[in-house]
C-alpha cells in the first residue's frame, strides 16, 4: 500500500431495500407538522404549497422530539453504536429523544440536518 | 496478506498503540484497524508496539509511551472530555496524571470520545507536538462501523506516510467526505448525515506541521 496515495472505497453493504425504495421510505417519514402543529406533514406535502405546514425554522424543540421519535418509531431496524455505552437499542434512543438528554440531542441533531440537507435537495411545487 | 508498501525514505518511527476492545463498539474499532492499518506498520513504515485488550492498560502503556523513540500514541477506546480509558476501564491517560515525557514531542491520535475538549488540549500544553481527536461523543448506526473507523485511521496512515498532522487531518475529512457522497449516491442519505456528524467532531490541535517521521 502507498500511504502517501488515496485509498479507493471499498464497497458499501447493499442492504435490504433498493436505492429507489429508500428513497421512497425516506419520503414517507415525517419531517414537520400540518398547521395547527397535530399531525404530523411527509416530504411531499411539506413541499406542496397548496398544503399549509409549518416551516422548519418555525418548529420548536418539542416538535423536533415528535418528529425524531416518530421518524425512529417508523423504522424497521434501528439502533446506535455509542463509543462508551455500546450498543443502544431503538427503545432507548427513542426515550432518551423523549427525555430530551444529551443522547437524545445528538439524534435530533442529525435527524434535523439530515432533514433539512433532504428538503433543499428537492424542487419546491 | 498485506500489499507491498511504498516506504518513505526516513527512519522508521516506533508507533505506540493502545486498544481497550473490551466492548462491541471498541472491539469494532479495533477490528478495523487490524485490517486497515496495524498490518502496514512494519518494516521501514514503523515499527508498532501494541498494547491491546487486558494489556491496555496505564501501567503498561505509560511507561512505554516515555520512551522518546516513540514517536506517535494512537488508540480505540472510551473516553470523556478529560480521560482516554483503558481497558477495565482502567484511566490511561487523565488531565494532571501522566508524565508530559509521555507526550512530549509526539502526535496523538485518540479514536474516543470528547478527548479532544479537555485532554487534548491538556497534551498539547504538556508538549505534544499535535493532537488529533473528537470534541464529543462518537455515535453512529452499527452499519457505517467499518466506514468511521477506516475513516479515523486514514489519519495514522497518512502520518506513516510522511504527512503533517494538517494534513493528516485533511486526508481524513477527505476520506469521511467519499463515503458521505457515495452513501447518498446510494440514497442512503440518513447514514451520510451519520458521518458527518462525527467528521466535524474531529479535530486537529497543536502544531498543524508536526510530523512523526
Amino acid at each position: 500500500m502507498d500511504l502517501t496515495a488515496k485509498r479507493p472505497l471499498p464497497a458499501l453493504p447493499k442492504g435490504n431495500r433498493t436505492k429507489a425504495e429508500r428513497l421512497q421510505h425516506q419520503a414517507s417519514l415525517p419531517v414537520t407538522f400540518h398547521n395547527g402543529g397535530r399531525r404530523f406533514a411527509a416530504v411531499h406535502e411539506h413541499l406542496d404549497a397548496n398544503v399549509g405546514t409549518i416551516a422548519l425554522a418555525d418548529l420548536q424543540e418539542g416538535h423536533w422530539q415528535r418528529i425524531t421519535r416518530r421518524r425512529i418509531e417508523l423504522q424497521q431496524n434501528f439502533s446506535l453504536y455509542h463509543m462508551n455505552f455500546g450498543l443502544i437499542a431503538k427503545s432507548r434512543v427513542i426515550d432518551a429523544v423523549r427525555r430530551g438528554t444529551e443522547l437524545g440531542h445528538s439524534v435530533i441533531y442529525v435527524e434535523k440536518a439530515h432533514i433539512e440537507r433532504l428538503l433543499n435537495s428537492l424542487p419546491r411545487r | 496478506m498485506a500489499d507491498p508498501i511504498v516506504a518513505p525514505q526516513t527512519p522508521a518511527p516506533v508507533v505506540l498503540t493502545v486498544d481497550a476492545g473490551d466492548d462491541v463498539v471498541t472491539q469494532a474499532g479495533w477490528n478495523v484497524r487490524e485490517q486497515v492499518l496495524y498490518p502496514y506498520i512494519n518494516g521501514s513504515v514503523g515499527q508498532l508496539m501494541r498494547y491491546q485488550g487486558q494489556d491496555a492498560v496505564r501501567a503498561n502503556a505509560g511507561a512505554a509511551a516515555a520512551n522518546p523513540a516513540v514517536k506517535m500514541l494512537m488508540g480505540v477506546s472510551h473516553g470523556t472530555s478529560g480521560t482516554y480509558v483503558g481497558y477495565g476501564p482502567d484511566p490511561l491517560y487523565a488531565v494532571g496524571n501522566y508524565n508530559p515525557a509521555e507526550v512530549a514531542g509526539k502526535v496523538v491520535h485518540w479514536t474516543a470520545c470528547e478527548t479532544a475538549a479537555q485532554l487534548g488540549p491538556d497534551m498539547i500544553a504538556n508538549g505534544a507536538a499535535a493532537f488529533l481527536g473528537y470534541t464529543a461523543d462518537i455515535l453512529f448506526p452499527p452499519e457505517l462501523a467499518f466506514m468511521l473507523f477506516d475513516c479515523d485511521a486514514e489519519i495514522d496512515i497518512a502520518l506513516l506516510g510522511g504527512a503533517t498532522a494538517g494534513e493528516a487531518y485533511q486526508r481524513s475529512v477527505s476520506r469521511y467526505n467519499d463515503f458521505i457522497a457515495e452513501c447518498d449516491n446510494q440514497g442512503k442519505g440518513y447514514l451520510a448525515q451519520w458521518l458527518a456528524a462525527n467528521r466535524d467532531l474531529l479535530v486537529n490541535l497543536g502544531d498543524a506541521g508536526a510530523q512523526i517521521r
